[in-house]
Parts: structure tokens; C-alpha cells; sequence
């Protein structure tokens, strides 16, 4: 990749990053010079071709507008509290006795009133509920078959029910880690929906949980692809992270896999 | 006041009143179906009632929402309490302070801070445990909201029940220890 065209990448997800920043920690909007900062993604567009790079330029115009919603917000809230110093508040709550703060607390709190006792009507309903309600030893016994007495669980159950693992776990998690290796040795770029996609959902649903345990584990990384609800999917040589892990949820319900595999059944 | 609208006013209390599900207060959507669709006149009587032993029916509109179904309606105290009847509501005096040194604190850093900030803030004059625990508390009753990344921003109690303007004014009016 040209250097210059790398220079473009690198501002666009700079302004990316720094705009989250400020979205997500509260910083001071008013830090980003937003038209500075549209006027380099303007002069760069002409670099960017492909749909990915595009994707990154509309993602860093997005992000600059939620930045321009923050300093409209910055500006409302400043004026909602006659603009104080911020640092003078600070200043002063760390020097007032705690007496004085719950005094001064106490003028401006207006708790809400409300009864957490039992209406008459739900009394009523309750005793209802209660009259029809049939013994607990009858309720289970429809699912469970009867009370049947305690009696030791072997290591052969516990492991079919899935609530132990075997070393089993550890050869199924060899064996994705070797299939994301040779598809990113073929395809270069591994996306991740097509990865865990498997023939049934229940495949697929234990591919995307193998999965989470290389990414845990640092065998893998996730990329995700801008504005796509997509990420990529890579193998790497496990590295000691020193940064605080971070997690990222991705539900998979039986419609998604429907529509990724096209149709099929459960099970 | 005709009949029809004092037993309106009545029912609206009840639904005002009685908390109905985990957060106090009733939608505006709840209140019109129950109460017809002069709900908010309904709504006006009932304050005028109220105000006659102390209370108020307050309104806060969720950000961004003119639609007035989707606001929560409920009834707060209108005039400020004293310490004493807050610590017999089973408000410790020093759970008090950390909820007002909370509060002021995200408000002066504009309505956002980390956690672990508001954490090192009030470890100044309050234990490690007491900390944790209050800030956990004041999560789960609704005065503070716990958002991504570790901020916490104000709840929608906090906005409900404390005069934000008037909190700020009288902290920086207030003599700090050392004046």
C-alpha cells in the first residue's frame, strides 16, 4: 500500500478513535477541531478507492457528527448550571465537612413519594393465587417424574451433560484454530460470519463458542469491518496483553444463521 | 369538582402512589388508558390536591422525546426534607453526603465521569467498601447510571428529585473547612 494512502487510513481511524474517546469517556467535545478535521478527510477522499476505505471515511464523518451533538449538549448543560468552573466545584466539594454537603444536599433533594405496601386489591388476588396454587411435590413431579432420592453423579454423566470437559475440548479447539490458519492462508481476509457458519445451528452456535476461547486465549484476533455487522477473523501467535482484556458480545439467534446458511433445520 | 373527575383523581393517585412495577412512577401511555385521554387535567387536579399536604405529580420526559406517552409520571415531596426525616427513611447521614458529593461531582465534570474517578473522589473522606457498596446502591436505586467504558452518568432519579442549579449555587455559596 502507497505510504500516502496509509498516512489517509491512519488520520481517518485517528479521528475515529478520538471521537469515540470522546463519546464514551465525556471529554471535552470542544477538544476536536471538527472543521480542521473534515477538511483533512476532504482533501484525502480523492485517495480512498476501495469500499472499505470509503466505509472508513463515512465512519469518520459520522463520528464527527456526534461530536458536534456533544458540544451542542456541552453548551446546553453549561448553560443549564449558569457555567461554573467545573475545577472550582471540584475544589469545593473536596473542602466542604460532610455535614455541610448533606445540608446543602438536603435543600436541593425532593424524594419521590411512593407506598411499597400491599393494595387491597393485590391482597385479594394474592389470596387467590394462593388457594389455586397446587402443592410443589405435585408441580415438579409432572416434569421431573417424582421425587427420586440423592444418589452420586459419575464422571461419564457429568461430561455428557457438558457441565465437565474432557480432553476432547481441547483437540476441537486445535482443530479450529488449524481451519482459521488454512482459510487465512487461502483467503487472506476471514470473515467472521462465514467462519462460524456450520451446517446446523447447533454447529454453529459451538464453532462461534470455540472461537471466543482462541480469542480469549490470544489465538486469534477480531477486526471489525466499518459499518458492516461484520468483523474479520484472523489466527496469531498468542502474546502476553498487558492492557485490560475487553469483551464483546455477538448473539447468534436461529433467524441469523437462517439467513446465512440459506435455510435449514435445527439440530 | 364534578364527581367523575374526583374519582379520576383518586385512581390517578392510586397509580401514582402504589409502586406498580420496579421503578416508581407510571408512562403517560398508562395513565391514558386507565384515565381517559383528558389524563394530563386529570393530572392537574390531582397536583392542586397534593399540594395541600406537601406533594407534587412530577413529569421527566425521556432525552430527545416530545411525545408526552412516553414520560413517566410520579409524585415527589415539594418541599425539601430535613436530615432526620431522610436517615428514618433508612438514609444513613453518611450515605446521604456520598450520594450528594456523588451527584455534584458528575455534574460539575458535565454529566460524565469514570468510575474509578468518582471512586478516588469520595475515598478521600469514605473507606474503600463504603465506596463501593454506595455507589452500588445509588446504580440500582436509579441515581446514577452505569454507561460503557466505566462512566457513570446521572439516573433518572437524580433527575427527577434533585434541583441540579440549586445544588451547584449552594455548594459554591457554601464556606468550605478551611475558610
Amino acid at each position: 500500500m502507497p505510504k500516502r494512502k496509509r498516512r489517509s487510513l491512519e488520520r481517518a481511524r485517528r479521528i475515529i478513535h478520538t471521537c469515540r474517546m470522546v463519546e464514551e469517556r465525556g471529554l471535552n467535545p470542544f477538544n476536536v477541531e471538527v472543521r480542521e478535521e473534515l477538511e483533512t478527510l476532504d482533501d484525502q477522499l480523492g485517495e480512498l478507492k476501495s469500499y472499505e476505505e470509503l466505509c472508513l471515511d463515512v465512519e469518520a464523518v459520522n463520528m464527527l457528527t456526534k461530536v458536534v451533538k456533544a458540544q451542542k449538549d456541552w453548551l446546553s448543560e453549561e448553560a443549564s448550571v449558569f457555567y461554573a468552573d467545573p475545577a472550582f466545584i471540584e475544589y469545593k466539594l473536596r473542602k466542604m465537612p460532610t455535614k455541610a454537603i448533606v445540608d446543602v444536599f438536603m435543600r436541593a433533594w425532593k424524594p419521590i413519594a411512593c407506598v411499597e405496601e400491599i393494595s387491597r386489591e393485590k391482597l385479594v388476588e394474592a389470596i387467590e393465587y394462593w388457594n389455586r396454587l397446587k402443592p410443589l411435590k405435585s408441580r415438579w413431579g409432572r416434569f421431573t417424574g417424582g421425587y427420586k432420592p440423592r444418589e452420586y453423579i459419575d464422571l461419564e454423566e457429568l461430561k455428557r451433560q457438558g457441565i465437565i470437559v474432557d480432553e476432547t475440548f481441547y483437540s476441537d479447539l486445535e482443530k479450529i484454530l488449524n481451519e482459521l490458519k488454512e482459510a487465512y492462508e487461502t483467503r487472506r481476509s476471514v470473515s467472521y460470519w462465514s467462519f462460524i457458519s456450520g451446517g446446523s445451528f447447533e454447529e454453529t452456535v459451538k464453532r462461534a463458542y470455540m472461537l471466543s476461547f482462541l480469542l480469549t486465549y490470544g489465538y486469534a484476533e477480531l477486526k471489525k469491518i466499518p459499518l458492516r455487522e461484520d468483523y474479520t477473523v484472523a489466527p496469531r501467535e498468542p502474546v502476553e496483553v498487558k492492557a485490560p482484556s475487553e469483551s464483546l458480545p455477538i448473539s447468534i439467534d436461529y433467524e441469523r444463521w437462517r439467513e446465512l446458511s440459506g435455510g435449514g433445520s435445527f439440530g | 369538582m364534578a364527581e367523575a373527575m374526583r374519582v379520576k383523581a383518586r385512581r390517578a393517585a392510586q397509580l401514582l402512589l402504589f409502586q406498580r412495577h420496579r421503578e416508581p412512577g407510571v408512562k403517560g401511555w398508562e395513565l391514558k388508558r386507565a384515565l381517559g385521554r383528558n389524563y394530563l387535567k386529570v393530572l392537574e387536579v390531582l397536583d392542586s390536591e397534593l399540594e395541600k399536604i406537601g406533594l407534587q405529580v412530577k413529569m421527566v420526559k425521556p432525552k430527545d422525546v416530545e411525545d408526552l406517552d412516553k414520560a413517566r409520571f410520579m409524585v415527589t415531596v415539594k418541599e425539601p426534607l430535613n436530615v432526620g426525616d431522610a436517615t428514618s427513611s433508612g438514609w444513613r447521614i453518611d450515605e446521604i453526603a456520598a450520594l450528594a458529593a456523588s451527584v455534584a461531582f458528575i455534574i460539575s465534570k458535565h454529566g460524565k465521569v469514570q468510575r474509578r474517578e468518582l471512586e478516588e473522589f469520595l475515598e478521600e473522606k469514605f473507606p474503600r467498601w463504603f465506596v463501593e457498596y454506595s455507589i452500588s446502591k445509588f446504580i440500582g436505586r436509579g441515581y446514577l447510571k452505569r454507561e460503557s467504558g466505566g462512566v457513570l452518568t446521572l439516573g433518572w432519579r437524580a433527575e427527577v428529585e434533585i434541583d441540579r442549579k440549586l445544588l451547584l449555587n449552594l455548594i459554591l455559596r457554601s464556606k468550605s473547612e478551611q475558610s
